[in-house]
């Protein structure tokens, strides 16, 4: 099993702050980052196998960020959570490399969802390699 | 289209005023200079304009370079200078002094008909311009507005969701939590209607003349529901 390691992205505290409780409530193991810089830092120093990202970050976007991510950790699972979805095209999430994609206000029933059924997907891939 | 004929001379007034109205546009037809500058410079006043190169108080194209400079209010216009100064450096003083065409006296009834449609068409790419610069706008307003909304939205249903999870023996009151998370999804769903504007679909707004965006008309569903 794939440790339960989450990292969240997003520029605003009061976010940041939320998803860490909603997540950690669940039994993930959180960190925060509030920018690209500082969550590639974050990655280096301690990996995480899922990622919330938020897609308007200031400096490198989350766009930028997960392409990054998906380059150096290409078995990190991340998400898109994004206030303005027009603010870059669905495909260009999927090209990026997100495997789903939220506007906020999301539930935070959705977003456990989505980290439940990535850390599955993870230790499926994991059970294969180690079979 | 509104035109405006600026002719010191009766007869050639009241020959151009006939043949605009055949050909189905609405004239106001002045004598000098001046009254065409107040016509032009009026917010509703006509956006092409005949004017006749020699008249008292200002000539054409001195009406034209006013106009142009600080004069003008910024309004699109057509210019067409009318004389029968035809040597080539009339013409290029003409269109210097900045009128968009010329035609000579007398003129052929055809070719000043052909000339004005032209003008016509520039206009009106110059309307749709504008009006693609005006839905550019709102669109980046409405991404702005998605964008501070969003925020503070996710972090009262956020909390919201936690609260509830918390169960009556915390005693908190689960129906109004309800009430303020049903309040966040139609908030929430607005916002995702003004992300989901893909094409102008306005309305006639108040007066007649400011016009808003139709968000009922221009939605379409967004990605992912919160809920």
């Amino acid at each position: 099993m794939v440790e339960r390691k989450i990292l969240v992205v997003d520029d605003e505290q009061p976010i940041r702050d939320l998803f860490t409780q909603i997540l950690t409530r669940a039994g993930y193991q959180v960190t925060v980052a509030e920018s690209g810089e500082a969550a590639l830092e974050a990655m280096r120093s301690d990996p995480a196998w899922v990622l919330f990202l938020d897609l308007n970050l200031p400096g490198m976007n989350g766009l930028e960020l997960c392409r990054a991510v998906r380059t150096s950790w290409p078995m990190a699972v991340a998400h898109a959570v994004t206030g303005y979805a027009s603010l870059f095209e669905l495909s260009d999430c999927r090209a990026a490399g997100f495997e789903d994609y939220f506007t906020k206000p999301v539930a935070a029933a959705a977003l456990r969802d989505a980290a439940a059924r990535a850390f599955e997907k993870l230790d499926r891939w994991k059970g294969r390699a180690s079979a | 289209m509104k035109i405006l004929v600026a002719d010191d001379d009766p007869m050639a007034r009241a020959l151009l005023e006939q043949l605009l109205r055949a050909w189905g546009h609405e004239v106001t037809a002045v004598q000098d200079g001046r009254a065409a500058l107040a016509a032009l410079t009026s917010p509703e006043g006509p956006g092409l304009a005949l004017l006749d190169w020699e008249m008292p108080e200002l000539d054409g194209p001195t009406v034209c370079t006013h106009l142009r400079g600080d004069g003008g209010n910024g309004r699109p216009l057509y210019l067409i200078l009318l004389t029968g100064r035809s040597g080539p450096g009339d013409i290029a003083r003409g269109l210097d002094a900045g009128a968009d065409d010329y035609v000579g006296k007398p003129f052929h009834p055809a070719e000043l008909r052909a000339r004005i449609q032209a003008g016509v068409r520039l206009l009106s790419v110059h309307d749709a311009l504008q009006e693609r610069e005006r839905f550019q706008g709102a669109l980046e307003l409405a991404g702005a507005v998605c964008h501070e909304f969003n925020q503070p939205l996710q972090v009262i249903r956020g909390w919201c969701d936690l609260l509830l999870e918390e169960g009556p023996e915390s005693g908190v009151d689960a129906h109004a939590l309800r009430g303020i998370t049903e309040s966040v999804e139609r908030l929430g769903e607005l916002t995702r209607k003004l992300m989901g504007l893909t094409r102008y679909r306005a309305k006639e707004y108040m007066d007649g003349r400011s016009r808003i965006i139709d968000l009922a008309e221009a939605a379409r569903p967004g990605l992912h529901a919160g809920g």
